[in-house]
């Protein structure tokens, strides 16, 4: 059965599974989402920045600052193993709806 | 890899820009700073960023839209940043109420069907006196108990992830530092009737945390979808 809330999950979803290559800023973060989903995704400020707080909040990301030798600071966001633990059933539970939807609607086929 | 912004150009005062944005943000004033130190290295990325194809005003003017959603920016930082204070506490409370009844309701269910209706042991008698003479299941007692072990479980939540395996363990510290604490107090009683007490205290006190920590989980607030296709 797809749960209820499929659809708020996908941009925890995109985060997460972003983050579980290697730790990214917020900027990094964004431009690798627009750029890897062909453009089709995009954050903004509002809506990138607060969802990663939130995540950070739930543990399921570390912020941590990084100083650069241009003297410039940066916020790196990585995953943690309770970020980890999430992923597996997000990715679980997407790949069901898709299949599903694949099935009813010929989604892959479109 | 971040860009770097090529000598001899103005660079806005990206930092300045965001944190006059923010003003409206009631948080404490080192976390209203971190947050719009955050947003303006990312304005200066993207100003950096459009630079390579756009003249330096074009560029400081896109980049500049990105604040334009202030009030949502503004908002939505509120929320995610609330979300750990006034929710947290009030589930906190409502949670750690729920416990504290669905224990007690299962002590005075005990002690009413197995204790003294069915049993009729001298021990459980005495608990079930001793319980109605005293205030120990005053239910303001088992209110205060309850939110201390939801606290307890909010917080190994945060280490490991939640559920029943962490709300059992809560519960079990919670009734270990009980009793070590009232260990002296305890000296003076009965060993039949201490044993009684446990008996029940030990299984209500389980579930009824089993049930609050359940509650936890299912209130804590999903956010809004935030991905928006072009």
């Amino acid at each position: 059965m797809i749960p209820a809330t499929i659809k708020q999950g996908s941009a925890e979803l995109v985060i997460l599974s972003q983050l579980a290559g290697a730790p990214l800023h917020g900027y990094e973060l964004a431009r690798r989402i627009e750029r890897e989903s062909g453009g089709a995704l995009k954050f903004t400020l509002a809506s990138l920045y607060p969802l990663l707080y939130r995540m950070e909040q739930r543990g399921w990301v570390r912020g941590s600052w990084q100083s650069l030798p241009s003297g410039r600071k940066r916020r790196c966001y990585a995953l943690t193993p309770k970020g980890r633990k999430q992923l597996t059933p997000m990715l679980q539970e997407w790949g069901a709806f898709f299949r599903a939807l694949n099935k009813l609607a010929g989604v892959g086929r479109a | 890899m971040t860009p770097v912004t090529p000598p001899g150009i103005h660079t806005p005062d990206w930092w300045g820009l965001t944190k006059s944005r923010l003003q409206g943000l009631r948080l404490p004033p080192a976390r209203r700073d971190e947050i719009a130190l955050e947003l303006s290295e990312h304005l200066e990325d993207e100003f950096t960023l459009l630079l390579r194809t756009e003249p330096p005003d074009v560029a400081e003017q896109r980049a500049m839209q990105l604040l334009d959603e202030r009030d949502a920016l503004v908002r939505e930082i509120h929320n995610a940043e609330q979300e750990d204070t006034v929710t947290y506490f009030v589930r906190l409370t409502l949670c750690g109420f729920a416990t504290g009844v669905t224990a007690a309701v299962l002590i005075a269910a005990g002690f009413g069907l197995t204790g003294v209706t069915l049993l009729g042991l001298d021990a459980f008698a005495r608990v079930d006196q001793v319980a109605r003479s005293n205030e120990v299941l005053t239910p303001i007692t088992f209110m205060v108990a309850g939110v201390w072990i939801m606290w307890l479980y909010s917080v190994m939540r945060a280490r490991w992830a939640g559920g029943p395996r962490t709300a059992g363990l809560a519960a079990v510290a919670f009734v270990l530092l009980g009793a070590i604490v009232t260990l002296g107090w305890n000296a003076f009683l009965p060993v039949d009737i201490a044993l009684a007490s446990a008996a029940y205290a030990v299984p209500a006190w389980l579930l009824g945390t089993l049930a609050g920590a359940r509650l936890y989980d299912l209130t804590e607030r999903a956010p809004a979808p935030t991905l928006r296709e072009s």
